[in-house]
């Protein structure tokens, strides 16, 4: 196996007396799409939250590329390449849309603030813009208010800013939450494109029939623990899924 | 799909501007002169609420005290050190820029009403040291007979004079602001305002990136302090109490927050509007909070907003128009 672009070593929270990760570990190829399912409330976001900074683990550690981020503050890593979406859509509701997409650009110039100020020319974000709309099929005047954007698209929106930002790992919070079956499919495009550039995909979905095709591995997590890690036939017959998902008999 | 063209709102703008320039020099008096000077010279502060308030979301109510501090510091050099004014502008807006970024990293952990508290408790300290500092500041006397600004051998003198300067460095400045809205440091500020969990995971060192806002909105107060120093020819520091932080606050909320047009009209009105209403007396301060009150309820985003949904509605029926000519 190729050397993993992140790793999980037993990594967990507890807020009160609620468990939302307990002691998780795993481990995200360049190119590979996990997917990451589990009842409601069973700590999906919270993983997410916690691998990309906005929580602190209180035990256990996270690598990317090799680098032990378990202190980094979440902006950094972000720079390293972690690029995320959010379960609602988070964008700066007051700007356009081209600022909101053109700071997944600034992201992945990180030319900074002085150069960018004189004018230093960073990658053509029109051309990739372009090429990422393509693939998801609707165009707007980008010069108009976040906020008049249909909710779907807002969530695609959020996978091509998070796209412009060159990421070598994409954690995706829910993406077809809201999305009908088209757009869902061209969600998928854009995400399988993110692979062939070797970027690392973590996903997590309800619906099952996206997650069973579209995913290489599976992560089942149930109450924060993970219950079955494996390819989609395997944590198909896994019992404990089975269980957590059916209730028990 | 973004290419540069001078928008004709832009060049109907700047024309206009044009035009109340030339009709100033030809039939302004020094009485109207003296306000227009000021309400640029506030202006040029009003950026800097601009960029802290509107561009970043923190609600500024020490500009005044970072006024005062530029104010005083460019005339001490000037007239006790002898420095070229142009100079003693200069250190005196990086010199308070220092003692911005210094208070800004302990102000800008906050959030909310806290920041804005704390800022004006920043004002009250900073007044009270003016105030009293004689050999800073010349205590309740202020500081007089502070040397006009000089540039190349030509003494600016005449208040007309003052006010072809005055629009030359405003101008400036409502660009260089305009420069930061449209590159990283203005997406990074609007990221914080808008979303800071979404700005830190967009690679947005969001402390970093407050103090830098709150550093800007130092400086801008710190310039237009000098200047009115040296275009007065005195200060003194009841100029700079919250009084006068509160003003510029208003004056930036009533024009548009967000906006260097929007700060423009909001200094121009609010320093028109006292000597307009002079008649009026005591109940000038009542009007104007009755004005406030009024603004945020109908105009929350200011006379540019207003401006701007006219402005949008306007492109709108365009649109629909052209929609109508397709089919
Ligand atoms: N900031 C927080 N403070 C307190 N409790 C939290 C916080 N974040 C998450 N939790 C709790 O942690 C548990 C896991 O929440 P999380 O949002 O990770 O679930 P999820 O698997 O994403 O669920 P869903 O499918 O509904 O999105 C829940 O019980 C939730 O209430
Ligand atoms: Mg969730």
């Amino acid at each position: 196996m190729t050397k993993p672009i992140l790793k999980a070593d037993g990594i967990s929270i507890a807020f009160g007396g609620v468990v939302a990760a307990d002691n998780v570990s795993f481990e995200l190829a360049p190119g590979e799409i996990k997917g990451l399912i589990g009842p409601n409330g069973a700590g999906k976001t919270t993983l997410l939250n916690l691998i990309s900074g906005i929580y602190n683990t209180s035990s256990g550690s996270i690598h990317i590329d090799g680098v032990d981020v378990t202190k980094v503050p979440a902006y950094k890593r972000a720079r390293m390449g972690l690029a995320r979406t959010f379960q609602t859509p988070r964008f700066l509701h007051r700007s356009s849309i081209i600022n909101n997409l053109l700071l997944g650009t600034d992201l992945a110039d990180q030319m900074g603030y002085i150069n960018s100020f004189f004018g230093k020319k960073g990658s053509n974000f029109n051309d990739e813009l372009e090429e990422l709309m393509e693939i998801a099929g609707f165009t707007f005047d980008w010069n108009d208010s976040i906020s008049t954007m249909p909710f779907g698209q807002q969530k695609i929106l959020e996978i091509i800013r998070a796209m412009l930002e060159h990421p070598k790992i994409m954690l995706v919070d829910e993406p077809a939450a809201g999305l009908n079956d088209i757009e869902l499919q061209r969600a998928m495009k854009l995400m399988e494109l993110a692979t062939e550039r070797g970027c690392g995909i973590i996903v997590i979905e309800h619906r099952m029939d996206m997650v069973m095709n579209f995913c290489h591995n599976i992560i089942v997590l149930n109450f924060g623990k993970v219950i079955a890690n494996g390819t989609p036939e395997e944590v198909q017959c896994n019992e404990a899924v089975i269980e957590a998902y059916l209730g028990r008999e | 799909m973004m290419k540069k063209r001078l928008s004709p709102a832009v060049i109907a703008i700047s024309g206009l501007f044009a035009l109340l320039m030339l009709g100033i020099s030809i039939w302004a008096n020094d009485y109207l002169l003296t306000i227009i000077n000021m309400s640029l010279i506030y202006f040029i502060g009003a950026l800097g609420i601009s960029v802290l308030m509107g561009m970043t979301g923190y609600m500024m109510l020490g500009s005044a005290s970072f006024m005062g501090i530029g104010g005083f510091i460019s005339a001490n050099f000037a007239v006790k050190l002898g420095m070229p004014v142009w100079l003693s502008i200069i250190l005196a807006t990086i010199a308070t820029g220092i003692i911005g970024a210094i208070i800004g990293s302990a102000l800008v952990k906050l959030n909310g009403a806290f920041f804005a508290f704390a800022s004006l408790g920043f004002t009250q300290i900073v007044s009270t040291f003016l105030t009293n500092y004689v050999p800073f500041t010349g205590g309740a006397d202020g500081m007089q007979k502070i040397p006009t600004l000089s540039l190349g051998g030509f003494k600016v003198t005449s208040l007309l004079q003052w006010f072809f300067v005055l629009c030359i460095i405003a101008f400036g400045c409502g660009l260089l602001v305009e420069r930061i809205r449209k590159t990283q440091l203005g997406r990074s500020l609007e990221s914080i305002r808008d979303n800071s969990v979404a700005a830190e995971t967009l690679g947005v060192n969001t402390y970093l990136t407050k103090i830098y806002a709150f550093t800007i909105a130092t400086m801008f107060a710190a310039l237009s302090g000098a200047l009115i120093a040296h275009h007065n020819s005195v200060i003194s520091a009841s100029l700079f109490s919250s009084v006068t932080s509160f003003r510029w606050f208003m004056m930036v909320m009533c024009g548009g927050v967000n906006s260097t047009l929007g700060a423009f009209i909001g200094t121009v009105v609010f320093t028109f509007l006292p000597e307009v209403l002079r008649f009026t007396k005591l109940f000038i301060n009542m009007l104007f909070g009755v004005a406030i009150i009024l603004t945020m309820i109908y105009m929350p985003d200011g006379l540019m907003g207003v401006l701007q949904s006219i402005a949008a509605r306007i492109k709108n029926k365009k649109k629909e128009r052209k929609e109508k000519q397709a089919k």
